[in-house]
């Protein structure tokens, strides 16, 4: 095939990008462009790829081992819990430390002092054991496959340029890895150079509230330098707490969504988008969700476990004897960008995954019940508990 | 190279290619619908026998209204099937109207680098994404001089090229020789409309009726007609998930138009996932059925009675299919 021949021509030039992110798989630049702050490209097909902030979220894209440029997720949630927005945040902290242009709609500029901080050199140290951690994972479940193990070497090559430019600063294009880690504790030391914009939604009833937005897009994109890559960041679109009540009006979200994606077409090697949708109120058997789902390149469903709050401490000193934190929810996949749509990427066997947010990192496994012998301890003890829940309640 | 149309739906898109014909294909949200596209594109453009390639222009001119998707996609999954859209559009065998960035100024195309070569290329963009722009911009295109909007009766000859395969219809003359005749001046373009549906979702002022009127009319000014739609269950069975009375109206004139296309389809094409969950090795299923168009030739004329004959050799059918990551499509029966 032609690409493949692409391909071999320009490792070369792949290898003196200066980034020191050199997977072993062949890559390529598409054409002879200067490579972006955080650009990489992908392992299976050369497309330029980046980071989402959530090293188990990029593991997830189809092999890709991260978001195409060009394109956007919706994270759905249901429940009044906000997993969500902390796939944002890692979003968003990422974006400001790749040095790219950052736009968060509908939100109050507090949000960007909120941003999770990222994990200083000297507290790497703790990264062997993660490693260990996920090298069992994989060994356990054979069926993560590809990627399961492209997320290993890669994340092991990552520590070694890390650890050695430890002397400079990590404002430099040249030592800025492809992924940061964050701790949700911490808070982001935004870099000088970093640009964060709020965009406000019109609250004019009489019109769509997402002009302002496309307009204030559309000048940024066609502005700035072409070395710039634009984040876009939609939390709890169409939530009543942010969204004036027209905005659910299929003719201005729809349209909206449309113009995010016309954006994304004009500019497809400079932009990202990333939307988080509250599906208690806008429920995904109903048809607008649906074109909303449509309209975006990938759609994750986030359904924490109700039970989870209580049953943390009780499972994790549990049968399985390990030191995985239980899961918090159900993660599912209904569509991930460029593997369905144009048919290139590692397909997944399975839809059903489960995540879990701990001080770190949001982490996502293969969705697997436990074995039974401790199950039933398991079982007993959260219906012990649930006992004991509604004795109190009642 | 093995065959861009997969061997099972030959005969099928061979008589979607028939004049006056109206084909539907419908997509769920994990399904879509691209890489059948551009297999009916590229039968339109060549016929559905790979045959020797050069003699092209064996079949029509292509009017390609893309609403929802960027011309880098088709361009991308196009050129791994042999489809050069860069050449394509410039020769005019495709005429291309963006409905994806038609807002956009295009000074933008300045400023990216990658898509760079597909930007520079002769597209149609309406105004805006309005049923009327689009509409305005389709009449224009069908004005246009390469593309003759004559009402004369389309002469079949060239058409019958890409049906060798049948036995009663067979070509006089072969696909080589035919290319002089290909281009008659009273040859209407194929329409080939992706995501429709979407003009119906995004102005709630627009009703199916006039949707479906704006396509009648259309159909009247070209040699066939065909249209993606989405056909996920929350826009389709409203009325079993929340009760009746519940549903939008955009569900509810989703429905309604959908039905409506698929009564005047001859051919439905329907993507869907696997019932049974998701493998890795399946993409989907896809079912091709009749529409409800078959009554259409029924004693017309004598001229069209192999066409009758022919559509009931064709059978109603389901098969597997796994899209590749070379753009290529396997499509197997169950148990194959």
């Amino acid at each position: 095939m032609s690409f493949r021949k692409r391909n071999v021509g320009l490792t070369g030039s792949a290898g003196a990008d200066g980034t020191a992110q050199t997977p072993p798989a062949p890559q390529t630049p598409p054409k002879e462009r200067v490579p972006l702050p955080g650009v990489r490209p992908s392992p299976l097909d050369g497309r330029p790829t980046t980071s989402t902030g959530t090293a188990s979220l990029d593991a997830l894209l189809a092999g890709h081992s991260g978001l195409a440029l060009g394109s956007s997720i919706l994270i759905e949630e249901s429940g009044t819990t906000d997993y969500a927005g902390a796939l944002l945040r890692f979003f968003a902290a990422e974006g400001l430390l790749q040095g790219h242009h950052v736009h968060v709609v509908g939100l109050p500029e507090h949000w960007g002092r909120e941003l999770p901080g990222a994990v200083g050199e000297s507290e790497q140290k703790e990264k062997p054991a993660e490693h260990t951690e996920k090298m069992k994972i994989a060994w356990r479940y054979e069926s993560l496959g590809q990627f399961g193990a492209g997320t290993n070497t890669r994340e092991r090559q990552q520590t070694i340029p890390k650890q050695t430019a430890q002397n400079t600063e990590p404002g430099q294009a040249i030592s800025v890895p492809f992924r940061h880690t964050f701790d949700l504790t911490k808070r982001l030391v935004h870099p000088a150079s970093s640009k964060l914009d709020f965009v406000q939604l019109g609250m004019n009833p009489s019109q769509s509230p997402y002009i302002p937005v496309l307009e204030h897009l559309q000048t940024s994109l066609t502005r700035s330098t072409t070395d710039t890559i634009h984040r876009i960041i939609i939390p709890s679109i169409l939530s009543p707490a942010l969204y004036p009540p027209q905005s659910s009006q299929p003719q201005y979200i729809l349209h909206f969504l449309h113009g995010i994606r016309s954006l994304l077409a004009a500019y497809p090697d400079r932009m990202i988008a990333i939307i988080s949708l509250p599906l208690s109120l806008y429920p995904r058997s109903s048809g607008l969700v649906r074109w909303v789902e449509l309209l975006n390149d990938g759609v994750l469903e986030l359904s924490p476990f109700p039970h989870s709050a209580d049953g943390d401490t009780q499972v994790s000193r549990g049968p399985a004897g390990t030191t995985e934190e239980p899961p918090q929810g159900l993660l599912q996949v209904h569509r991930l960008p460029i593997l369905h749509d144009r048919g290139s990427g590692t397909g997944i066997s399975e839809t059903d995954w489960t995540f879990t947010l701990s001080r770190r990192k949001f982490t996502i496994r293969p969705f697997n019940l436990p074995p039974i012998e401790g199950d039933t301890e398991a079982q007993q003890a959260s219906a012990d508990l649930k006992g004991k829940k509604s004795d109190m309640e009642f | 190279m093995p065959s861009s149309i997969p061997v099972p739906l030959a005969a099928y898109i061979a008589d979607c290619l028939a004049p006056d014909t109206q084909t539907l294909v419908t997509s769920v949200l994990t399904t879509p619908s691209p890489w059948l596209s551009l297999r009916l594109l590229y039968a339109t453009l060549y016929g559905v026998d790979d045959g020797p390639r050069h003699a092209q222009q064996t079949g029509h001119e292509v009017v390609f209204v893309s609403l929802l998707r960027p011309l880098s996609l088709w361009a991308e999954m196009g050129k791994k099937m042999g489809l050069d859209f860069a050449s394509l559009l410039r020769n005019r065998r495709i005429t291309y109207v963006d409905g994806l960035t038609g807002g956009i100024p295009s000074t933008a195309a300045t400023a990216s680098t990658i898509e760079a070569d597909t930007r520079q290329l002769p597209t149609t963009r309406p105004r805006s994404i309005t049923l009327k722009d689009i509409k305005d911009a389709l009449d224009d295109v069908l004005r246009r001089p390469s593309i003759s909007t004559s009402t004369r009766p389309t002469p079949s000859g060239h058409l019958s090229s890409s049906r060798s395969a049948d036995g009663v219809f067979s070509p006089r003359i072969p696909p080589a020789t035919a290319s002089p005749f290909a281009r008659s001046v009273g040859e209407k373009p194929l329409i080939l409309i992706d995501g429709i549906d979407f003009l119906l979702a995004s102005q709630p002022s627009v009703s199916p009726v006039e949707l479906q009127s704006f396509l009648a009319t259309l159909r009247t000014k070209c040699h066939g007609l065909m249209l993606t739609c989405q056909a996920d269950s929350p826009l389709l069975h409203w009325s079993s998930t929340s009760g009746p009375g519940h549903e939008t109206p955009l569900e509810r004139n989703h429905a309604h138009f959908l039905t409506g296309l698929a009564h005047s389809a001859r051919w439905v094409f329907q993507l869907r996932g696997l019932d049974t969950g998701s493998a890795k090795d399946v993409s989907g299923v896809i079912r091709v059925s009749r529409g409800g168009d078959r009554g259409m030739y029924d004693g017309v004329g004598v001229d069209d009675s192999p066409d009758r004959s022919r559509e009931q050799d064709l059978a109603d059918g389901e098969w597997l299919y796994q899209l590749q990551g070379d753009s290529a499509v396997r499509v197997w029966a169950r148990g194959e």
